[in-house]
């Protein structure tokens, strides 16, 4: 075991715990001010935007990787299955790999 | 206890995205030099997927424990929204001890399945969430072990097509933000991601930045121009115009 990957994972749940508990031990605190909620609300979506870009785009082909995740909002927009669409990419990833 | 069995038959989907995914992060933790008891324990512990991926990335390249720990507690702060939509939705009556377990197991997953409940019309007794979390929970715990164990043994272009499965759950799970938005500020959605995720290209592979100080940087500083951007068709708004929605 590597002790400061132990302690990197502990910070971490530390972290992620309080967000998740907090309107748990607090359910009338849902009254955040309107300014936060908006900044909150925004916040994920520049999470994954970051996440994406640039490290999606590295181990395959650009062009590859690009129609994968079209492919892949696409199917979400229309109310396919996360399931069902993440194993699509899996399984398109790995024919464009092998066959191109 | 049949609640609990309805709330694990319903983590199965969850699996099904999960187990792909863990098995990546397993392999990549392992290829990292570190153990596959370092894979499993992380995995128990902080039970965050994206984060986990952040968290290994950015140990490897060498950042430091606080650097690590606080991007990935911006990156999971978007569970306090998903947190307070599900407490809303458990009964007062209910013991902080056990609303103390519940709040461990919300992840982006869990939360996409438990609010679509509610959103058709179903309640969410306790015991439904506990089987739900313990079913998502156990598929990404065996999942990691597996990839970590095991992993190695997948030909390369499995592995490649298996590293792409985690892009597509961020891409996936974008989506969803941007289909589940109200109409006026779904425009605000898609233009803060594509920021960050131009602002994370620029800082890293034209900045030369530290993925650990980009990725804060270039999340912090769309969320922010957009929070202080109006709501498309609606020009005039205010905090006030928001509070009466």
């Amino acid at each position: 075991v590597n002790p400061r990957w132990i302690l990197t994972a502990l910070a971490l749940l530390t972290g992620t715990y309080i967000v998740r508990a907090l309107p748990f031990w607090a359910p009338d605190m849902s009254s955040v001010s309107p300014r936060i909620r908006r900044f909150l609300e925004v916040v994920p979506a520049a999470a994954l935007g970051a996440l994406i870009a640039p490290d999606a785009f590295g181990t395959v082909s650009v062009y590859l990787t690009a129609a994968i995740l079209a492919v892949t909002v696409l199917l979400t927009l229309r109310g396919i299955n996360l399931t069902v669409v993440v194993l699509i990419a899996i399984a398109g990833t790995w024919a464009g790999v092998t066959f191109l | 206890m049949k609640q609990f069995f309805s709330g694990l038959t319903a983590a199965v989907p969850i699996a099904g995205g999960y187990i792909p995914v863990a098995i990546t992060y397993g392999l990549i933790v392992r290829s990292g030099g570190l153990s596959v008891l370092d894979a499993g324990l992380s995995s128990v512990i902080i039970f965050a997927g994206a984060a986990q991926f952040l968290a290994a990335g950015m140990f490897f390249s060498g950042a430091g424990v606080l650097q690590i720990a606080v991007s990935g507690w911006l990156l999971n702060l978007r569970h306090l929204l998903m947190s307070s939509v599900i407490a809303e939705h458990i009964e007062r009556s209910v013991p902080l001890r056990v609303r103390s377990a519940l709040a461990f197991g919300v992840t982006d997953e869990v939360f996409g399945v438990a609010s679509w409940r509610v959103a058709s019309g179903g309640t969410l007794p306790p015991r439904f969430l506990a089987g739900l979390e313990v079913g998502a929970y156990a598929s990404w715990v065996g999942g990691t072990v597996v990839g970590a164990a095991a992993g190695n043994v997948l030909p390369p272009s499995v592995r490649i097509a298996m590293g792409m499965a985690l892009y597509a759950l961020f891409a996936a799970l974008l989506a969803g933000q941007i289909r589940e938005a109200p109409e006026s500020r779904r425009l605000r959605v898609i233009l803060a991601a594509l920021t960050a995720g131009g602002f994370n290209w620029g800082l890293r592979r034209m900045a030369g930045f530290d993925p650990g100080l980009a990725f804060p940087l270039a999340m912090i500083g769309s969320a922010l121009i957009f929070t202080a951007f109006p709501d498309a068709g609606n020009p005039g708004d205010t905090d006030e115009g928001e509070e009466n929605r």
